[in-house]
């Protein structure tokens, strides 16, 4: 199944880089002539078209690639903080750790889906401030995992013999203790990518994210969900892309946290997992 | 015996750890664990002071916090005339040259994800010791020192068995030309066949640099052969220190003479039974002897009373008030 993920992902990356090629019309060109629009798959376009008649295959390759930029990039400012705040909380330990988890706690209790369309509200709808506002309150999950691996490595006798040869903080944490904390961060991010994805969608679905003419499956299907009885293409092929984009982001993470965890991978090779 | 005392290298003074003992949901601090007790020991130039206890004894605890890889409570700890508990990071990071560990799992101290090379040669990075073609082929001749192929340097920890891996732990220690070494337990996770190998090297090492060492064991089996001076520790405390043919022909602690009864003899025919008492059958009493409980010779003294290490005679010290 991770391998299945991991195929549809790199598919859809691949679509993302090649949309221009891969479309094959504008996605924002509108046709609005009657024998034009709402046209269902057919000859005419594989998807069909949408209220405008503009081609709705092009405009869901488009979406894809907002949806990936979405997700890729609020999961780099997430991962950068919770990184950051995580690596010194668990590293040093101590009244910095408390004072750390402590505003972590309170960044984690915020509601953060009603947040962020607040804050989307106060500074205006937009993809880059969607792309911001995910990242800032998607980090403390990920900062407490870098935490929790950070306070267990930093006892590794290796990082002790590190210490001995007069290694500094710096070396000790990127030399040491960081190359040893990635793999579950990693695993951790690739199934944080799969959920920054749902909420763009939701917020585009709400009007906050991405503008008209720029397309979005979120923004598709709310435009496609006053025709669901005449024009059900518009609202089932973006909501099925949504679907099969997060399951593979999550099958793929699932299959790394398989493979990467040497507690699920016991009975394999016993030697190699307790290094 | 104190006309051939030999100029002292590491001096420690009332050395004290303690650890919070925490329960509950909350993880309230119910108590703390003395894991040091206030160890006073000396450890003589070119010698290896032998640290024997059982599990839970203090003894890997005692060796961090010489190496000052923990931070004390209270006590001294004197290396090369310089008192090292009490000096500045920039100060410390000097004197680290001087001291290395190696530890007793092959496995968890080293850096799965660094080759061979890169571990061993650390501190010469650290301590800019050298250009990398000079750095590299200093590696080279660590590896050669520890009887390993030149080619160990581009491969990963875990391509070796545990008793190269340990190797490997020997050369990153020794690559600084240390002058003391802790060494916690190196051989106890290994195969016995290679216990030995890496005891001779040890020594052999020992021998070419004029390395002091501070070998910590669970046993007194594997210092018979390698410890000039011994000391025994039992829940935090050291109970009984001397040279140690001494320590092994005339045990004064009864403490000491359990260790000695459970070296495995080849023979179980003459394998004496163990003197001490089979379970603690008595709490501890907060005041007394720590080894009341297991103690087969204890008087009512000892409950009330903790012993002190006293001199008994010529470099013979023990912790026990029946001695």
């Amino acid at each position: 199944m991770a391998t299945v993920g991991g195929f549809l992902v790199v598919a859809m990356v691949l679509a993302a880089l090649f949309a221009p090629a891969l479309a094959p019309h504008d996605p924002a060109a509108a046709d609005p002539r009657p024998e034009s629009i709402l046209l269902p798959p057919g000859p005419g376009g594989v998807m069909g078209t949408d209220e405008l008649g503009r081609d709705l295959f092009s405009r869901m390759v488009y979406g894809g690639r907002v949806s990936l930029s979405v997700g890729l990039i609020a999961v780099g400012i997430s991962l950068l903080i919770g990184l950051t705040v995580g690596a010194i909380a668990g590293y040093f330990g101590g009244w910095v750790d408390s004072a750390l988890m402590r505003f972590t706690e309170m960044v984690m209790i915020f509601p953060a889906f009603y947040f962020i369309l607040m804050v989307l509200a106060f500074l205006g709808p937009s993809l880059r401030n969607v792309m911001v506002v995910i990242g800032i309150f998607s980090w403390p999950g990920l900062c407490r995992l870098v935490r929790a691996e950070f306070l267990s490595l930093r006892e590794r006798e290796y990082v002790l013999a590190a210490r001995s040869l007069g290694a500094g903080h710096l070396r000790l944490i990127r030399r040491h203790i960081l190359p040893n904390a990635l793999a579950p961060v990693f695993v951790y991010a690739t199934l944080a990518v799969g959920g920054a994805i749902l909420v763009e969608s939701s917020i585009s679905f709400l009007g906050l994210g991405a503008q008209p003419p720029t397309a979005s499956w979120g923004n598709i299907i709310a435009a496609g969900r006053h025709y669901v009885e005449s024009a059900w293409w518009m609202t089932l092929f973006p909501g099925l892309a949504i679907l099969v984009t997060v399951l593979s982001y999550n099958l793929l993470g699932e299959g790394l946290r398989d493979r990467l965890d040497p507690r699920l991978r016991e009975g394999r090779d016993g030697k190699s997992a307790r290094g | 015996m104190e006309a051939d005392r030999k100029e002292v290298l590491v001096s420690i003074k009332d050395l004290r750890k303690s650890f919070p003992v925490q329960k509950g949901w909350l993880f309230r601090t119910v108590g703390r664990l003395n894991a040091v007790d206030g160890v006073s020991l000396e450890i003589e130039k070119g010698t290896t002071t032998a640290l024997v206890g059982e599990t839970g004894s203090g003894k890997t605890t005692l060796g961090r916090l010489v190496l000052r890889l923990l931070p004390a409570d209270s006590g001294q700890v004197w290396f090369q005339g310089v008192e090292i508990l009490s000096l500045p990071p920039s100060r410390l990071k000097n004197l680290r040259q001087d001291m290395q560990v190696i530890f007793q799992d092959p496995y968890g101290s080293l850096n799965p994800r660094m080759r061979v090379g890169e571990i061993v040669g650390e501190g010469l990075r650290i301590f800019r010791r050298g250009s990398r073609a000079e750095i590299a082929e200093k590696v080279k001749e660590l590896l050669a020192k520890v009887g390993l192929p030149p080619s160990a340097r581009e491969l990963y920890p875990h391509e070796f068995s545990g008793g190269q891996r340990q190797r490997i732990g020997i050369a990153r220690a020794i690559a600084l030309r240390p002058a003391f070494i802790v060494c916690d337990e190196p051989v106890s996770s290994l195969d016995v066949s290679i216990q030995a190998q890496i005891l001779n090297l040890l020594s052999d090492l020992q021998e070419e640099m004029g390395l002091t060492y501070l070998f910590i064991a669970h046993d007194l089996s594997v210092v018979e052969h390698i410890a000039d001076r011994v000391a025994v520790m039992y829940r935090g405390r050291v109970v009984e220190e001397a040279v140690r043919d001494r320590l092994y022909r005339q045990p004064l602690h009864p403490y000491t003479r359990v260790l000695i009864e459970s070296i495995p003899v080849p023979d179980p025919a003459a394998r004496p039974p163990s003197s001490a008492r089979p379970a603690p059958d008595s709490e501890d009493s907060e005041a007394g002897c720590s080894f009341y409980s297991r103690c087969p010779i204890r008087v009512d003294r000892c409950r009330e009373e903790a012993p002190a290490l006293r001199e008994v005679e010529g470099g013979h010290r023990a912790a026990c008030w029946e001695v």
